[in-house]
């Protein structure tokens, strides 16, 4: 990919034969301490953190939330301490786990290629489950299980945001305008699927988990009025050069091919509007269309376009597609991703079916037609699809019976939970943590500071990749001290 | 349009490898006589209701 990506995925936590109603912070904060962890910094530097910046100019006074949003108790979350509650975790990897408010989150650190963020975010799933198995462990009585999913299926939903590094010269109603239909229709092959529709069918199956939840098109909220769009302004990089993309309008993927091809189409369209492409049409309701795309499994004319126009998701792909084809022959990952996306296309217009080992809705609904359960069984397959615990899993299953392709082996995923992505700043901090761990005095993505033997210094990293970036992992890897560090930091003028 | 990032070796890029070449290890292909119905029925019968949670973000 030509520019930085990471994916963030908040877990979901099925809480099971509990005395009362489950407290989710706390659960949510203990089953991140309870990670097996040998090489971690536990902490988090807010200090330059910003979720009320807005991309438009603005600055909010406060994110609207959910009145109506289910909490359970807080019986034991109210006793612990701001850092108790937030678990701030890093890894060797470079990766961010912590709770964020009642549910678990892995955030990789930024990746450059398909597989390092397929294998970064499957080492996150690993970890997870382990950290799951630790805390039942522990608990006395009770069961949590942790769901890679966007629903609850009782109204509520959780995300799944992927970060894309931008550059902030590009208009921002041009990045809007690109985005918004792909976004709409991205679903067609990067939905997860989900049996049942908010208000409607509990039994259909619907290719997103998280269309139902939308309900703007742009704006800079996040757990209530989703926007397709979102604004929020935070890029963690040199903010007069950088922004960072936050799309929540996905899904999380169990597939490693819809994990990475959902991200490497989307850095495609970037690259596309950074060179000077316009989209061509835009949409007359995005929000209505991203529902009914989502609710259309036949993948019909349903998206209408501002001039009155009907086409498919598919037309509005392959227009996508085709704007992103000057880019073949820019390096073999590219070449891969557009041959991919071509074909995806191809064979969903043929037969939704044929993707089945690829496409994660696909899959379920490949398996649904096989199995012919009623609404209530097949729900439960949909929530089994996507539980991280193996021996339960429908997903695992699958895979493990040859039906669902793969992108990364079992050895790239072991290694990747504790081996950052090459390429990228996530080098530079996981050497840092990794030889210097105890000297290590705050962490937040572009920056690290280290202090011991009198020595007090902050590792700057304002870019995310890149030359700068490249010479700081160079230097890391040499150094044997803190001091070290210094005097090469000061050598080089860094 | 300068971009930073694009200074890292692009072309040295590798395509992920093609999953349609993609085999399941040999101790985790099923047998050529399992029964998909049975089998999944199985774990089905195993997973939990899904219970009401916080929504997030």
């Amino acid at each position: 990919m030509n520019r930085p990506v990471g994916i963030e995925t908040e877990y979901g936590l099925n809480c099971e034969g509990f005395a009362g109603p489950p407290d989710f912070a706390f659960e949510s904060a203990m089953l991140i301490h309870a990670a097996p962890l040998p090489v971690a910094f536990r902490g988090w530097d807010y200090t330059d953190e910003d979720p009320r910046r807005d991309l438009r100019g603005s600055r909010v006074d406060a994110l609207e939330h959910d009145p109506n949003d289910h909490l359970g108790s807080t019986a034991q979350s109210s006793r612990m301490t701001r850092e108790e509650l937030l678990a701030d975790t890093v890894l060797l990897n470079g990766a961010r786990l912590y709770n964020d408010h009642n549910h678990p989150e892995y955030c990789t650190d930024a990746c450059r290629t398909v597989t390092d963020l397929v294998a970064q975010d499957r080492a996150g799933e690993a970890l997870m489950h382990a950290a799951e198995q630790a805390h039942n462990a522990r608990l006395d009585g009770g069961r949590v299980r942790l769901v890679k999913n966007n629903t609850d299926y009782h109204g509520r939903s959780y995300g799944c945001h992927e970060n894309y590094l931008t550059l902030r010269e590009v208009p921002l109603d041009d990045l809007v305008n690109a985005l918004v239909p792909f976004l709409a229709t991205r679903q067609v092959f990067a939905g997860a699927g989900r049996v049942g529709i908010e208000g409607g069918n509990a039994g259909a199956l619907q290719l997103s988990q998280r269309a139902d939840f939308f309900e703007t098109v742009v704006g800079i909220n996040t757990t209530t009025r989703r926007p397709i769009f979102n604004t929020r302004d935070e890029p963690h990089a040199d903010r007069t050069r950088y922004r960072r993309l936050h799309v929540i309008a996905g899904d999380a993927n169990r597939s490693e091919w819809a994990t990475g091809m959902k991200a490497a189409t989307t850095a495609l369209v970037l690259d596309a509007v950074e060179a000077g492409w316009r989209a061509p049409v835009r949409l007359r309701d995005p929000v209505a269309a991203v529902r009914q795309v989502s609710h259309d499994l036949s993948l019909g004319d349903v998206v209408t376009l501002d001039d009155g126009l009907d086409v498919s998701p598919l037309d509005i792909q392959q227009w996508w597609l085709s704007a992103c084809e000057g880019f073949r022959g820019r390096d073999a990952e590219t070449d891969w991703v557009l041959d991919e996306w071509r074909q995806v296309l191809a064979d969903l217009r043929a037969d939704a079916t044929s993707v089945s080992d690829r496409v994660d809705w696909a899959a379920k609904l490949a398996l649904l037609r096989e199995l012919g359960p009623g609404p209530d069984e097949a729900r439960r397959i949909d929530f089994g699809y996507h539980l991280l615990d193996p021996t339960l899993s429908v997903h695992q299953w699958l895979t493990d019976a040859g039906r669902m392709r793969t992108l990364v082996t079992p050895a790239q995923v072991e290694a990747a939970r504790t081996t950052p992505p090459s390429g990228t700043r996530a080098a530079v901090r996981g050497k840092l943590l990794a030889k210097f761990g105890p000297a290590v005095a705050a962490m937040e993505w572009d920056r690290v500071h280290l202090r011991g033997n009198g020595v007090d210094v902050t590792v700057r990293l304002p870019e995310v990749a890149g030359p700068e970036i490249d010479r700081l992992s160079t230097l890391v890897e040499k150094c044997a001290t803190i001091d070290d560090v210094v005097a090469a930091i000061d050598a080089k003028g860094g | 349009m300068s971009i930073s990032w694009r200074s890292a070796p692009l072309d040295e890029v590798e395509a992920p490898p093609d999953p349609a070449k993609t085999v399941p290890d040999e101790e985790t292909t099923p047998a050529e006589d399992d029964d998909l119905g049975e089998h999944v029925r199985r774990i089905i019968r195993e997973i939990p209701d899904p219970t009401p949670q916080p929504g997030g973000e």
